[in-house]
């Protein structure tokens, strides 16, 4: 990437960095200010994150979507802008604290890989790529709110420093919703996926190891759901869940591709 | 004889739903057959101990066709049929209009946590169900001032649509597991498709068709910077005169039940052997590797002779059409164990070898196909259209129901809403606000004037 680039790259992510640990720190020292001053550095940061994205996808002449760079570009500004769109209300204090690590993470990973520029290959010039990986970022987003809002009432509904009944009851409603949203649009990532190999595979579902992990993230979202609507598992119960269920995500998307040889998921181009 | 009632349970179905997470935990954590092949899968099921256990008596090293995942997956099927069966008269009834009598509305009205607001002087409850029907509400009369509304009475179908949509699907993906047939082979521009040249990946275990007749005319691949960004390919059908349709990758063509799929394309150089009177010995098209590929054998007049070639071209650097002649071979020429020649060929620069010319006559294109045979697709995708419209059903239309009643002076409000209180709870707040800023706004006139 170009210097410039670079640099609009690193200042985002020390934004975003910096709205994490200016909550924590609100968290830890109990300075409530703190929790609402970081949602304008998480605003700030998106904005120049935008502007990375219309960046690479203008130079290149393409949707970011090929290679583990572009790739975590685009998704990590997903998982932001959900942030963004939950925390605006401010009635979810400390979001950002527990769903942007995601964003790092996946940013950082990014950051060391290839950045090189590639043209658009053929197997990716379809319209089922801009569904599959818009729902498919849709999805991750949600679970990365889900599993955000799982670490942010696990936090504060430790036993004998639990915040307002109120409080923790809109978090367990954000964790239920972000989590149906997230199932719903990770099925449609899954159907979109599916149906688009049959044309560029012949086969509906080849067992290829990404696929089989974002099947296993998906019955275990169902299971969180199941868990939730029909046995009634609430609160610690029900965040313990999720804040491990995004384990299954991080495994699907990134840690295939990093861990095992063999899959067909074009996520780089060779 | 009395049900299992293991088999109704919903608690079965989230036990089943976790095992099948496992045994897809199992796929990317044990070695698979399609990754490491049946002859390596075979070699641990004989190592003994465990591993026989593994991938002998259970057959995890082929997931799909496990004993222990189809039993499981048998078992899901069985109870997802069972919970549906059960739950269907349930889910219609709470699907149905069930107005609440006048005395019960009222009761529940009257119980602590109702909403209330001050009425519009005079009003009959028009405003109120003014208001309840722009929010999507269908109200019904229960008594002269009561109303009972609801929204999105029939959403908890929604869920039984999504459910019953799995049946489709393992329907669908049974259908295809016994009739689907994967072959690939590679065709030179101008070939034909020979049955007998392809390789079958997966015979399907129902008899299915003979392979359709069909040529290629014309292989068009596009590289930029090294990177495959097109490859479109033009087919004739012999059996029907003049159909020609083009295929490319994402876009395959269908012909009867079979889907023609291109994959890949290289270079076909076309070698031809003379002796030296200058007779045609033999004349080949070869689909050669790129680069470092392995290279491809053949035999030359009726098998005296083997040539072993690779084309001299980077992978992914193949030429445009109007240069392709200009790629020459890496030859390797034997009779038997002799070596005859070793070294590259060009368009226009024939070997001499014991009086036979060898030439490269000129370059064409391949492509590999992947021909795909196959039934069943079309139940795995209303599966999932119906699966998605169930859900987005379900997730999105959550159905809520709103009691009022009014009197002189106040208006009452109750609700409740299966899912999302907080969000609900908001919603019956604003309908409450609406009824008292219309109250406030009509009482300009002090009470009881004419308004």
């Amino acid at each position: 990437m170009s210097r410039e680039f670079g640099a609009l790259f690193w200042t985002t992510l020390v934004l975003y960095a910096f709205a994490v640990g200016a909550q924590i720190y609100g968290r830890v020292f109990e300075k409530p200010t703190w929790f609402e001053r970081p949602r304008h550095l998480v605003q700030a940061g998106f904005a120049l994150h935008t502007i990375l994205v219309a960046w690479r996808w203008i130079a290149t002449g393409h949707i970011p979507t090929i290679g583990n760079f572009e790739n975590t570009l685009f998704g990590g500004w997903f998982i932001v802008l959900m942030v963004v769109v939950v925390g605006r209300s401010g009635r979810f204090p400390l979001l950002e604290a527990g769903a942007l690590p995601f964003a790092l993470v996946i940013l950082g990973g990014g950051a060391m890989s290839d950045t090189t520029a590639r043209p658009m290959v053929a197997s990716l010039k379809t319209f089922w790529l801009y569904i599959h990986i818009f729902f498919a970022w849709l999805a991750y987003g949600a679970y990365t709110i889900a599993c955000g809002a799982g670490a942010v009432y696990l936090a504060r509904s430790k036993p004998g420093r639990e915040s307002p009944k109120e409080e923790l009851e809109q978090l367990d409603e954000l964790m239920f919703r972000a989590t149906a949203f997230g199932f719903f649009t990770d099925t449609i990532m899954i159907a979109a996926g599916s149906i688009w190999a049959r044309d560029l595979w012949g086969s509906y579902w080849s067992w290829d190891p990404v696929e089989t992990w974002s099947l296993l993230s998906w019955l275990v979202y169902g299971l969180a759901l199941h868990l939730r609507v029909t046995l009634g598992w609430k609160g610690r119960r029900l965040a313990w869940v999720l804040v491990a269920a995004i384990v299954t995500v991080l495994i699907s998307f990134w840690g295939v591709n990093l861990v095992m040889q063999g899959t067909a998921h074009v996520f780089t181009v060779e | 004889m009395r049900r299992p009632a293991f088999l109704f349970s919903i608690r079965t179905s989230a036990f089943l739903l976790g095992i099948l997470a496992l045994l897809l935990l199992l796929n990317v954590a044990v070695p698979q057959e399609s990754l490491v092949g049946r002859e390596a899968i075979d070699e641990l099921a004989r190592s003994g101990g465990g591993r026989r256990i593994v991938f002998g008596l259970l057959g995890l090293g082929n997931l799909p066709t496990s004993p222990l995942f189809l039993a499981t997956l048998a078992l899901f099927a069985a109870n997802l049929l069972a919970v549906l069966g059960a739950r269907a008269r349930g889910t219609f009834r709470q699907a149905a209009v069930i107005v609440p009598d006048e005395a019960t509305l009222r009761r529940r009205l009257a119980e602590p946590g109702a909403l209330v607001v001050p009425t519009v002087p005079g009003g009959d409850g028009a405003d109120v169900v003014g208001r309840l029907r722009d929010r999507g509400y269908r109200p019904y009369r229960v008594g002269p001032t009561a109303i009972w509304a609801v929204r999105n009475r029939t959403a908890p179908l929604g869920f039984l649509l999504f459910h019953a949509s799995f049946l489709l699907l393992l329907a669908g993906g049974a259908l295809l597991f016994y009739t689907r047939s994967v072959a690939k082979t590679r065709l030179v521009e101008g070939q034909a498709l020979d049955a007998a040249d392809l390789r079958y990946l997966r015979r399907a275990p129902l008899p299915g068709s003979p392979p359709p007749a069909v040529e290629v005319v014309r292989v068009d691949p596009r590289f930029e910077r090294g990177e495959p960004i097109d490859l479109s390919v033009l087919f004739r059908f012999p059996g029907t005169p003049g159909r020609e349709e083009e295929a490319r990758v994402n876009h395959p063509i269908s012909e009867g039940r079979f889907r023609l799929l291109v994959e890949t394309s290289g270079i076909a150089p076309e070698l031809w052997l003379t002796d030296g009177e200058g007779f045609t010995l033999d004349r080949v098209s070869v689909a050669a590797n790129l680069g470092d590929g392995e290279r491809v054998s053949l035999p030359l007049a009726g098998g005296a002779l083997t040539a072993s070639i690779a084309a001299l071209v980077e992978r992914g650097g193949v030429p445009p059409r109007e240069r392709l002649d200009e790629v020459p071979i890496d030859l390797e020429l034997r009779r038997g164990d002799a070596l005859l020649f070793r070294g590259p060929v060009a368009v226009g620069r024939p070997v001499t070898v014991e009086g036979l010319t060898l030439a490269l006559h000129r370059n064409r294109f391949w492509v590999g196909i992947l021909l795909v045979e196959e039934r069943g697709g079309g139940l795995l995708v209303l599966g999932f259209a119906l699966g998605v419209a169930g859900l987005g059903w379900r997730m999105m239309a959550w159905r809520r129901e709103v009691s009022v009643s009014w009197d002189a002076t106040e208006i009452r409000l109750r609700g409740r809403a299966e899912f999302f209180p907080g969000r609900f709870e908001v919603e019956l707040g604003s309908i409450a606000a609406e009824l008292a800023s219309r109250a406030t706004g009509e009482r300009g006139p002090e009470s009881g004037e004419p308004s």
